[in-house]
């Protein structure tokens, strides 16, 4: 559904340089801190900027030559931007019935109202958790084949979270969507990605299964003299701290097996990231 | 028109509507001003202009908060938008000079003009074409530099063309205010030909400005 192959765009102090997939029908999720890329790629991905070099496909198609109808099957929400703000829903209604086939002004309208958007305020008048509401709503109302989502939960509560998540993972479900999702809440992630990329500094520094992560990934915390002893074949990265040292690995069970001694955490993404990604 | 010019020019109108207060603000202190004047040119004038700005202003509305990139993630090309741009300006520009040109027209019969209304409307008739001249020069200045860069650029544009045609009028009143024939006869053209000339002459220039407005939108980044 998506390709990134060696895509890179120069800034000032800033290069992004990655290649990433997202297959149909699955949900991908791309973490990392803030500054790390993140909403460059999805800028990338939705040609919002041009790269430097590189390819750029969506629906097997270079990203500008991407056709209205093509448009029309993305949804999207962007972390920095949204609807003018001068205007209110009900004045966005038939603009978005103007723009896409497959979008109906009252179901659009009764789901506004019941996450509790008023139809008749600006929305500048919104609130950071009411816009975001907004933006989801209109990624979901149109039945977009793609979904690129930036940052989609920032600002809402958890309730509000936790009944989008819920509406993204049926709309997932429902049918041949993929969804590229971005959010600096792990657990968001770790419920509906069925696979997750790490973006550092512009280049992707890992990509993973969420599954494997999360069941074969550990935190080892191991003393000093603990760590003269481990194997470390599989130590993926290894952080100084008081008691000893955190050591990141993909094969959990074979510390558990070996090192009974050991404390061995779960893997999270929260982990992966502080891990994979702390100088 | 296609779907996505129509779906962003009904938003600029929606835009519009919900800035009417600020609109009929501006107008109040020309309602009294029209009842003093006695040349309706400049009220028509004023329009007119007030009605470009007004188009031009829908770019800031599309950029505040960063809006222009969610905007171009919806099912638009960046052409599209261009595009809507020039005829929602056109149409804006058009309407309201009608209408106050009529109004303008039927407050001087009513308070017993002297003036045919040919010559009535000899004397607006190049308000809309200088509306759409700065229409034209705005556009692709708005696109390139945004709200805060242009500023100046556009101030300087303005001044130029109000000296420009503070200078015409000027030259026209030392005519004997028959600029119009004073400049057809030269060339040898009748007024009417003339007149297909300026809209022949500002159609082309709109054109070429949305090219190059389309040029560098495309190159834009957001």
């Amino acid at each position: 559904m998506i390709k990134l192959n060696n895509v890179t765009k120069q800034y000032d102090a800033f290069q992004l340089a990655c290649s990433m997939e997202v297959p149909v029908g699955q949900v991908t999720g791309l973490i990392g801190r803030n500054g790390a890329g993140k909403s460059t790629a999805f800028k990338a991905i939705l040609g919002l900027i041009h790269a430097d070099s590189g390819t750029i496909e969506v629906f097997g198609k270079d990203v500008s030559k991407l056709t209205q109808a093509d448009k029309e099957q993305i949804g999207v929400v962007l972390s920095d931007s949204g609807f003018c703000s001068y205007l209110t829903i009900r004045d966005f209604l038939p603009v978005l019935d103007t723009l896409y086939a497959d979008f109906s002004r009252e179901k659009f309208a009764a789901d506004c109202e019941r996450m509790g958007l008023p139809l008749k305020k600006q929305i500048r008048e919104f609130s950071t958790g009411m816009k975001r509401k907004l933006q989801i709503l209109a990624a979901l109302s149109h039945n977009a084949k793609l979904l690129v989502l930036d940052e989609p939960t920032a600002g809402l509560d958890v309730v509000a979270r936790d009944e989008l998540l819920a509406l993204l993972r049926e709309y997932a479900e429902s049918g041949e969507c993929s969804i590229v999702i971005s959010s600096h809440i792990s657990s968001d992630l770790e419920g509906i990605c069925d696979d997750v990329y790490l973006i550092e500094e512009g280049k992707i520094v890992l990509h993973e299964d969420t599954d494997v992560l999360l069941n074969e990934y550990g935190l080892l915390k191991v003393t000093k003299e603990q760590f003269t002893r481990l194997d470390q074949a599989y130590v993926l990265k290894t952080r100084e701290e008081n008691f000893g040292y955190s050591c990141l690995t993909n094969h959990r069970q074979f510390y558990q097996d070996n090192y009974p001694s050991v404390v061995i955490e779960r893997g999270s993404i929260d982990d992966v990231i502080t891990m994979m990604t702390k100088h | 028109m296609s779907r996505s010019v129509k779906g962003l020019m009904i938003k600029d109108f929606k835009v519009m509507k919900s800035q009417m207060k600020v609109f009929f603000i501006i107008m109040i202190p020309w309602g009294i001003i029209m009842t003093v004047i006695t040349n309706m040119a400049i009220f028509v004038g004023y329009v007119a202009m007030l009605c470009t700005f007004s188009t031009i202003s829908t770019f800031n509305y599309d950029e505040f908060e960063n809006g222009s990139a969610y905007l171009m993630t919806q099912p638009v090309s960046r052409k599209d938008y261009i595009v809507a741009k020039y005829l929602f300006g056109l149409l804006l520009t058009a309407v309201p000079f009608a209408v106050t040109s009529m109004i303008a027209w039927t407050l001087l019969v009513v308070r017993g003009t002297e003036l045919s209304f040919s010559d009535y409307l000899f004397s607006i008739s190049l308000l809309l074409p200088v509306a759409y001249l700065l229409l034209a020069l705005e556009i692709p200045l708005q696109v390139k530099f945004g709200t805060e860069k242009g500023r100046m650029i556009r101030i300087l544009l303005i001044v130029s063309i109000g000296a420009g045609f503070g200078m015409i009028s000027y030259l026209n009143e030392l005519a004997g205010g028959s600029g119009m024939e004073v400049i057809s006869s030269i060339g040898g053209l009748g007024t009417g030909v003339l007149v297909l000339l300026i809209v022949a002459v500002i159609a082309v220039l709109m054109y070429i400005s949305c090219k190059i407005a389309c040029r560098i939108m495309e190159k834009k980044e957001f």
